[in-house]
């Protein structure tokens, strides 16, 4: 297979793009970039990939109102400050559910601050280090069912969890 | 004002290039059991094994232009603590190939591996799970081929033996034909068996972060597995997807409204790699899943999408794609050519909204029996994302390879 080919086959194949697009949307193409897309979160069914479980309700403090420098930047554009001793702004990649507002924040066990989100997300920021480098590392928990063990669900020792669909395994609380 | 508009028009340019995408691995993938992969009293690693044999050239770094390295910017991984009271904690942790035993991570230099990361606080006094998005100031890049990346499962707390407490991370089984029970196991197409066991999911032993011994695999098929991990990089995704009509594993059943895959299935490594085209296994009722390529690019919505299939690899091998375009290639496009392109069949199809578009094939029933006559015989399939807003030449995202094995 020479260059030449190789090139002229993709060229087709972006030609034939091209061609596609004009006659499926002849309107005028816009003049600006692309707005930047926003990927709509789903919420899990409760039987479906990742159940939600309800985690125990956290003591939960008076979230701080004010966004300064350092911050974390949440997917909604709001800013609250850094946590945990974090000295640089950090862009929070979000997890799997919609993003919802601070009501307080925890302490968790090692000593780091959270933020605790309406539907019981958890959001902070560490310094963890990245090959043994200290860095700014944005962390986003979602509570979600906890699974019974492979020998807990085949015995259905689990509160009867064996006896049901995986996925779906019963939360103790 | 116009310098304002040029502002946004730039600053939106600027979020547009930098979009994050969830890679499409964990699209369809319902979960089976939580597990330690059987290091269950071990200070373990535990990884899920990305094999070239299946995926090729999926998550390169945007910013090599010789399509040469391999990157991701988050990951997304479920991890459960068996009393949610004690302090556990975890880290991610990721190798490349062993250049001396093939199918092994390379234990003497991780890829990567990050400090420990803590449990928010919890006084349950049973288990507790969390989905954990982990986004480090930078993963490094790494040369592309064979990853394995996972989770560093610490033992429990001092005293006590998992699963009594300590952590784990949620898993698919693979489910052999004896199975009955009621886990959701999802039993793939005969061509499995084909599947080397070092293929799926292993551990590694750690101490105080320091690997120890070599990678151990599942000794048997029942025992393969896949860790639940999602990557998310600013490339075009693209993985295969086979519909089933298993009740025993609902998320590879067609339709749903599961929006990461808009018509449904699974994009696991079990059926979403060995789909069963003529009932393999003489199921009730029988199997004829359906097969497809998933794409998605959230910086793409409503774009045009090529979707190429063919039965072989590139024959001048991985190449990038802006060069192959020549002058026609404007800033933006990125991916490698790693299809057999000379002899791809083309689909064009539109990406949603959210960027997503699923190419399912629809099998005749003379093409099943042709296509099972041929196996052992492997699909591969690359889509290609058009970005027809862009100026200055054509942007086209180029997904990864995916390779299914009928």
């Amino acid at each position: 297979m020479s260059q030449s080919t190789a090139i002229a086959a993709l060229g087709l194949v972006a030609v034939a793009g091209i061609g596609a697009w004009c006659w499926f949307d002849r309107e005028p193409a816009p003049v600006t970039p692309a707005a930047p897309a926003v990927v709509a979160p789903t919420e899990p069914k409760p039987s479906a990939l990742l159940p939600v479980q309800a985690d125990l309700q956290p003591k939960v403090a008076e979230a701080k109102p004010a966004a300064k420098e350092p911050a974390i930047r949440f997917p909604d554009g709001s800013t609250m400050p850094a946590l945990n001793g974090v000295k640089s702004d950090v862009v929070i990649q979000w997890g799997t559910r919609p993003f919802t507002k601070i009501i307080g924040t925890e302490d968790g066990p090692n000593g780091w601050k959270w933020y605790v989100h309406e539907n019981g997300t958890r959001s902070t920021t560490a310094m963890v280090d990245m090959n043994g480098v200290p860095s700014p590392t944005g962390l986003v928990a979602e509570p979600t069912t906890a699974l019974p063990t492979r020998m807990e669900f085949e015995e259905g020792l689990k509160n009867g969890a064996g006896g049901s669909a995986g996925g779906s395994g019963k939360n103790k609380k | 004002m116009k310098a304002h508009l040029l502002i946004v028009a730039a600053a939106a340019f600027a979020v547009a290039a930098q979009a994050q995408n969830v890679l499409g691995f964990t699209a369809g993938q319902n979960t089976s059991y939580t597990d330690r992969l059987g290091a269950n009293n071990v200070e373990a690693d535990g990884l899920n094994h990305y094999d070239t044999r299946d995926y090729m050239d999926w998550m390169l770094d945007p910013t090599d232009p010789t399509g040469a390295t391999m990157k991701f910017t988050s990951l997304q991984v479920i991890v459960q603590d068996q009393v949610g009271a004690t302090a556990d904690s975890f880290t991610i942790v990721g190798y490349t190939e062993d250049p001396t035993t093939p199918d092994y991570p390379n234990q003497t230099a991780a890829w990567f591996r990050s400090g420990t990361i803590a449990l928010p606080a919890s006084t349950a006094t049973g288990a507790v799970a969390w989905i954990y998005t982990v986004t480090p100031a930078a993963i490094p890049a790494a040369p592309k081929g064979d990853a394995w990346i996972g989770v560093g499962m610490f033992l429990g707390p001092v005293g006590t033996t998992w699963p009594t407490d300590g952590l784990s991370t949620h898993c698919t089984f693979d489910k052999d034909t004896t199975y009955t029970g009621t886990a959701l196991r999802d039993l793939a197409g005969a061509q499995i068996a084909n599947m080397p066991l070092s293929n799926t999911a292993c551990w590694i032993p750690v101490t105080a972060g320091v690997p120890t011994g070599p990678a151990t695999y599942p000794t048997s098929a029942s025992g393969r597995r896949q860790i639940w991990l999602a990557l998310n990089a600013p490339v075009a995704s693209g993985v295969p997807v086979t519909q089933t009509n298993q009740t025993s594993y609902p998320s590879s059943n067609a339709g749903g409204a599961n929006a990461l895959v808009p018509l449904g299935g699974t994009t696991n490594m079990f059926s979403g790699l060995y789909p069963d085209l003529n009932d393999n296994h003489a199921q009730t009722p029988a199997r004829a899943d359906e097969i497809g390529f998933l794409v998605n690019d959230a910086s793409l919505p409503n774009a045009p999408v090529f979707v190429l299939i063919a039965f072989g690899g590139s024959p001048i091998g991985s190449t990038p794609l802006a060069p192959l375009m020549a002058g026609l290639s404007g800033p933006g496009t990125k991916g490698n050519v790693c299809i057999d392109f000379t002899s791809a069949a083309t689909f064009l199809g539109f990406s949603n909204a959210t960027g997503v578009y699923q190419h399912m094939l629809a099998l005749s029933p003379a093409t099943r029996l042709a296509l099972t006559g041929f196996s052992p015989i492997d699909v591969w399939y690359q889509g290609f994302m058009l970005n027809t807003a862009a100026v200055g030449g054509i942007e086209a995202h180029a997904t990864g390879c995916g390779i299914q094995h009928l």
